[in-house]
């Protein structure tokens, strides 16, 4: 396990990144202020403070997978500090295999740290929730998954900005994949259609991960809306990443 | 026997949006490193040493030819085990501190090594002192040892490094150059780029110059610059005023530096002559020293010969 060195250089690199602290702290705020909507709330508060607050979980983190993670190969090219790494015993698939799962350690703590915050938020509000209240945060990890592979994809062959904006614009359109259903079968145009189903069809669809919803309006949650995106994030994660070594085998430094 | 063995090694790189333009970088290099040897790779900016370097360690794919490193090709990830990689101006993890990163390189040659190891590496690069600051703080020079306790600390068979001495102070050079010696005795293969020839003088066994890609010379430094004299340089005291036209008529140069004087001539009579008369005039003598063509002399000349040609 040579790569574990790759994990914990990428882990060390994220958490002592400016960035992280930075977004730790919008994400702080965003869930205390969750107490100061509490009296506009006209007797939702408790949808609204669990809503706020799982909400700010999954943009802190989503954030955090796109802007830390559309950085996370090109910046090794960029400063030469790949020479280090591929210089050693490491083949070129254990060194993306070990970006991608040092980058996956730092959001499993930042959802961890971000998830203690809410139980201090729901502590402090009063609020009542029980052990399904995690669930959103547990798929939210898969789709992070999937976000930190595409991020590391784009990575391989293009700047961290525009890996960046490729990610996001695909997380973006991942939410909108139903949409983009419902527009093929009401359009008549044949155009529109093939776009349109095509996009559905080849792009991930990032909505299945997103059960916030139904956790906060305590809608019963069957057993296949969990394991079946776990599944797809787990395939669609390993397909990113191979593709990704594929474009980085072929690669000069 | 070799431990490195290059056969018609050759690299294009393709720029320019379509990829149709071709930069030849190496082309048909050969070359042999034999085990315990430090071997030289000179030549101007942009002669290919850099990517000769890089193919070995595997960094770069050669268009065509053949590396064997011990027997093994560089894609095999497990024949870099046994070697330490000096970068040309080395970049580092800005993030981590001294101790860290030579720890962190440990692991990425999959060895659990101690931290008596890691001090006593550090230590010898004389790293010692600044173990704890942040790489984001180093010099130049300090970014050159750290790099240098990367290659050393699993005590690899093989170190390429590449430029070395770029960037040290005089006192820096020295030290980096004891410390190759050093490693030259305990055993270590050591490959080398550089542009300071008087360092490669120093230390190499064997060097290659390369010009634009191809291998124009190799061998012994004193296979390719000669050993012929072509000057003696005699340094003395003591003379009077007097007798000093004397000298010059026979010397070729004669400068006073303080209290002393130092004459130079060609040919072996005129030393003898001048050696003589410094004694006959009551004078003390405190060199003689016989002067070769150096490699940066001979270097300057071929290159303006080379280009003299074009």
């Amino acid at each position: 396990m040579r790569f574990k060195a790759i994990i914990l250089n990428t882990f060390i690199e994220s958490l002592r990144d400016k960035i992280l602290i930075v977004l730790l702290v919008v994400g702080f705020i965003l869930m205390a202020s969750s107490k100061f909507i509490k009296p506009l709330a006209l007797g939702e508060e408790i949808k609204i403070i669990k809503d706020l607050s799982l909400s700010s979980i999954n943009f802190i983190s989503v954030l955090i997978a796109i802007l830390i993670g559309g950085r996370l190969i090109y910046k090794e090219i960029e400063k030469r500090t790949i020479y280090l790494v591929l210089s050693k015993p490491i083949k070129r698939w254990e060194f993306i295999l070990g970006k991608y799962l040092g980058q996956m350690l730092l959001l499993f703590l930042v959802i961890g740290i971000l998830t203690i915050a809410f139980g201090i938020v729901l502590l402090l509000t009063g609020v009542p929730a029980n052990f399904l209240i995690l669930l959103p945060n547990l798929l939210l990890l898969f789709q992070l998954s999937i976000i930190t592979s595409l991020a590391i994809f784009f990575s391989t062959f293009t700047t961290p900005l525009t890996a960046s904006i490729f990610t996001f614009i695909l997380y973006f359109i991942g939410h909108l994949t139903r949409d983009l259903k419902a527009l093929a079968q009401i359009s008549k145009s044949p155009i529109v259609k093939v776009i349109a189903n095509f996009l559905y069809y080849t792009l991930p669809n990032l909505a299945n991960f997103d059960i916030k919803g139904k956790v906060v309006h305590e809608i019963p949650i069957s057993f296949f809306l969990i394991y079946l995106p776990i599944i797809y994030g787990i395939l669609w994660t390993l397909g990113l990443l191979y593709f990704s070594f594929l474009i980085f085998e072929k690669k000069d430094f | 026997m070799a431990i490195i063995f290059c056969e018609n090694l050759t690299k294009i790189y393709r720029s320019g949006f379509w990829k149709l333009k071709k930069v030849v970088a190496v082309n048909r290099l050969s070359l042999t490193i034999n085990e315990g040897e430090i071997y030289g790779l000179l030549g101007p900016n942009g002669a290919g040493k850099t990517t000769t370097l890089k193919m070995v360690v595997g960094l770069a794919k050669p268009t065509s030819g053949k590396i064997l490193i011990m027997g093994k090709e560089p894609k095999d990830s497990e024949i870099r085990k046994n070697i330490g990689f000096l970068p040309e101006q080395p970049y580092f993890y800005e993030y981590l501190k001294g101790y860290e990163l030579v720890y962190l390189t440990a692991q990425m040659y999959g060895k659990e090594v101690s931290s008596k190891r890691i001090y006593e590496v550090l230590e010898l690069v004389g790293m010692i002192e600044a173990k704890d600051m942040f790489l984001k703080n180093y010099s130049r020079g300090m970014l050159q040892r750290i790099g240098l306790a990367c290659c050393l600390i699993t005590e690899p068979k093989i170190l390429i490094l590449d430029e070395p001495m770029g960037g040290l102070d005089p006192i820096g050079r020295k030290e980096i150059r004891d410390l190759i010696i050093q490693l030259k005795k305990a055993g270590k293969t050591i490959i080398f780029s550089s542009h300071i020839l008087s360092d490669a003088e120093m230390l190499c066994d064997r060097i290659g110059i390369l010009i634009k890609g191809e291998k124009v010379k190799e061998g012994t430094i004193s296979e390719i610059v000669g050993e012929e004299i072509y000057e003696y340089e005699i340094i003395f005291s003591n003379v009077g005023e007097v007798y000093l036209p004397e000298i010059k008529r026979l010397a070729k140069d004669l400068i006073r530096s303080g209290d002393k004087w130092m004459a130079t001539c060609e040919e072996e009579g005129k030393r003898e002559h001048l050696l003589s008369l410094i004694q006959n005039f009551g004078g003390r003598l405190h060199s003689l020293i016989p002067r070769r063509k150096s490699l940066e002399e001979y270097f300057f000349t071929f290159m303006k010969e080379k280009r003299d040609a074009l």
